[in-house]
């Protein structure tokens, strides 16, 4: 028994607890294995001790992210690959024929806690075990500018790099990380893939390279070194980092985070991309709420003679200056990538509660706390690829929104082709080189049975800005059924992949949208009466 | 008519994640009064001195009559304490006209939201006094010197800027040494170099930890270092 004289003060022994009950090591994990490792603040992120699995989500079963719809298209304009929950196929872009996916002759996989030795069902086994390429839902896909690389992320926390053969893609490499993937860039030559994730880091791999072969010199220990694994690159401190963008000639990547902001950093051209990029060109401020998607505008062309150079691919393309990125405030803003300064923006869905011009006024000037615009948020934007429009679509509404890439006004709102209920569009696409078409991918019904269409939207610059020019309200696309045939081709190999129990899941913009929390009043309420309990038994003891 | 301390007193750790309610874009002309009266645009006020984490306000208190024509801000998570800190500068002001003018506080998580407050290379000199030292491992993630965090810090601070951080736990300098260092943007001072600087005596003792510290009788550790330009 404990010392008499001290059982008076002794209050708590038998009162409910407040902690979990629980103890973690009942459940089987062992805390020990991460104790000396990297501590998630030298550029990695540290153990995940809450990952169950795929399927799992820490946050309960309610903050499951459904799957979406997602196309990448071949900067050549033969290919679109498409992917949506665990499965991904790569489409002939005019005639629709599937491009087979394979294995490699050898698949290594280097990263955290795999084993090494050749004997190793890692090394022999590329696929997962149901044939699928990722064990959980597929979060990012893209190619490479070059066109020799397809890269594909999953929540499963895998990121697949296949390399273009004549006739499939192989898988060549298979990269784990800690934490989930949210995006994918590469850089100008596509020798580096730059993987961002939700702990705030990003890290950049070696695209063409063979797995063991040592590269130049470690600058931190002096001596040469592996990097086959993912390097840290750069960090956004405790932030989700929901898109990458890595704008043409720029020499910049562009990070957008939940924490309202983008920020572009300087990549390093004169000592290798893989000890990190230490200098920030410029943060992007005006984003009232999480930023969901961002894309690249290039300059328009200003040449007169349209003919000889749009044919061949020698003349080289301007340097990017300006990004479109859209947010959970329902807006897309147009930014200039050097200082950073917001041109122009596009509300494009009403907020909740919008904030009145006083309330806006207070929070832009700092006298009163910012409280996130919730609305509808842009959920895809990308530019056409001559600079003219930006195209973006919004939580909610079956339509992809047309608008001038200088002013973002808003001049056509496409309404998708699809019958059902409940329809969602999670990714819009222009074709490249040549934006003549754009691709619209989604999900309707309970079921979230995808669905992709296709629009032509004009077969050369000028007609696309004459599109965009004359703007009728409500103009219906123009459809090609040789298109169609594609995108019900992608519909049916899709199609099988739709998650089985999507009542659970919600959308990305509510996954990123945060809870706001408002008991100040009560956490004060119980302090007053904590402390009146406490003085209560102070005076009973006769202090 | 000086603010006591025992009534603002608040617990030492804070949710270094916290983000809810925090002001993100900035009208200077609030914390510094004496300027409001003639239009000053935003970008005359140009905040040099920050001090990250300032606690009671000691250091901005300290070097106010020193540097009598440089604003210097303090940022400080805990709402008590960056409540007393104004309340303090206020007081000052009265006592003292003129000479505490140019000091002030504001309640922000620095980790989160520092780069909204700062241009590029605004600042001059940047202040890390007795950082929490976050032992366990697993919160080594939440120490305010990071690989992450110092791009940020090279963002604000000006070529030639200076950096001070100053702590009595050795495992912590070295590591906050290790990191700065490691950053390609910082160059460490000699410490004939920091001798004729006039901010440092004020570090190890001007502020409330630095006094605990010297009752103590602990050593303090003093690293200072300049931001130089990168490599490209």
């Amino acid at each position: 028994a404990r010392a008499s004289g001290r059982i008076a003060a002794f209050t708590g022994w038998w009162a409910p607890t407040r902690h979990r009950r629980t103890p973690r090591m009942a459940k089987g994990k062992s805390k020990r294995k991460h104790k000396d490792g990297p501590s998630g603040a030298e550029g990695g992120a540290g153990p995940s001790a809450d990952y169950e699995g795929p399927g799992e989500s820490w946050g309960g079963e309610h903050m499951n992210q459904a799957p979406a719809p997602l196309m990448a298209m071949h900067p050549s304009g033969e290919h679109i690959a498409v992917a949506y929950g665990k499965g991904i196929a790569v489409f002939d872009a005019s005639t629709g024929a599937q491009i087979p996916l394979r294995a490699a002759a050898k698949v290594p996989s280097i990263g955290e806690g795999v084993a090494h030795t050749p004997a190793s069902p890692e090394m022999r086994a590329p696929l997962e075990p149901d044939g699928l390429w990722h064990a959980d839902a597929i979060r990012a896909i893209a190619f490479d500018p070059t066109g020799r690389f397809l890269a594909t992320a999953a929540d499963d926390k895998a990121v697949r790099l296949f390399a273009r053969t004549p006739d499939a893609y192989e898988c060549v490499r298979r990269w784990h990380d800690r934490k989930k993937p949210t995006a994918l860039a590469y850089d100008d030559e596509g020798t580096h893939l730059m993987i961002s994730n939700k702990y705030g880091d990003v890290h950049v791999v070696l695209t063409d390279r063979e797995p063991n072969d040592p590269v130049g010199t470690d600058h931190e220990h002096g001596a040469l070194r592996e990097v086959d694994h993912p390097a840290f690159l750069l960090g956004h401190c405790c932030a989700v980092v929901t898109d990458l963008v890595c704008p043409r000639g720029s020499n910049l990547l562009v990070t957008a985070d939940r924490d309202h902001k983008l920020r572009a950093s300087n990549l390093p051209t004169t000592v290798p991309l893989i000890h990190g990029s230490w200098d920030i060109q410029s943060f992007l401020f005006g984003h009232l709420a999480f930023v969901s998607c961002a894309t690249a505008v290039p300059e328009p062309d200003d040449d007169e003679d349209e003919g000889e150079g749009a044919a061949n691919g020698d003349r080289k393309p301007k340097k990017i200056e300006r990004l479109a990125s859209g947010g959970g405030d329902g807006a897309v803003r147009l930014f200039r990538l050097d200082d950073g300064e917001e041109l122009a923006s596009a509300q494009l869905s009403t907020p909740v509660d919008p904030p009145s011009h006083e309330e806006l006024e207070a929070i832009v000037t700092g006298q009163a706390p910012r409280i996130p615009v919730n609305a509808p948020a842009v959920t895809s934007v990308d530019a056409h690829p001559s600079g003219a429009a930006v195209v973006a679509a919004v939580e909610g509404a079956p339509e992809a929104v047309l608008m001038r890439a200088d002013s973002l006004r808003v001049v056509a709102k496409i309404p998708v082709p699809v019958v059902g209920d409940d329809v969602e569009v999670t990714c819009v696409r222009f074709d490249r080189p040549s934006g003549r078409r754009l691709w619209v991918a989604g999900t309707f019904g309970e079921d979230a049975t995808p669905f992709f269409r296709c629009a032509r939207v004009g077969s050369s610059d000028e007609e696309a800005s004459e599109v965009v020019r004359d703007g009728q309200d409500g103009a219906s696309a123009i459809t090609d059924p040789a298109d169609d045939v594609v995108a019900s081709k992608m519909c049916d190999a899709m199609a099988p992949h739709a998650p089985g129990n999507s009542s659970r899941m919600v959308s990305k913009g509510t996954a990123l949208r945060k809870k706001q929390y408002d008991n100040v009043a009560e956490i004060a309420e119980r302090k007053k009466l904590r402390r009146d309990v406490t003085k209560g038994k102070r005076t009973a003891d006769g202090a | 008519m000086f603010p006591r301390k025992k009534f603002y007193r608040a617990r030492a750790h804070c949710n270094p994640l916290s983000d809810a309610r925090f002001s993100v874009k900035y009208d200077w002309r609030n914390h510094y009064p004496s300027t409001g009266g003639s239009s000053r645009i935003l970008s005359d006020l140009q905040v040099e001195f920050v001090d990250v984490g300032c606690g009671f306000g000691g250091l901005l208190v300290n070097i106010a009559p020193v540097f009598p024509e440089h604003f210097a801000i303090g940022l400080e998570i805990r709402d008590k304490v960056s409540q007393y800190v104004k309340e303090r500068c206020k007081a000052l002001r009265k006592r003292h006209k003129g000479v505490y003018e140019k000091i002030s506080c504001i309640r922000t998580n620095s980790m989160k939201f520092f780069p909204n407050y700062f241009r590029k290379g605004q600042l001059s000199k940047l202040f890390f006094l007795f950082p929490d030292p976050h032992f366990k491992t697993a919160n080594h993630r939440r120490r305010v010197i990071q690989r992450t965090l110092l791009a940020e810090y090279a963002y604000a601070l000006r070529i030639g800027g200076l950096l001070y951080t100053i702590t009595d736990v050795e495992g912590l300098s070295s590591w906050m040494s290790d990191k700065i260092s490691a950053h390609p943007c910082f160059q460490q001072l000699s410490s004939e170099e920091i001798k004729t600087d006039p901010v440092v005596p004020y570090l190890s003792t001007g502020t409330e930890e630095g006094t605990k510290v010297k009752r103590n009788q602990g050593n303090t550790y003093l690293k200072v270092f300049r931001r130089v330009p990168g490599p490209t």
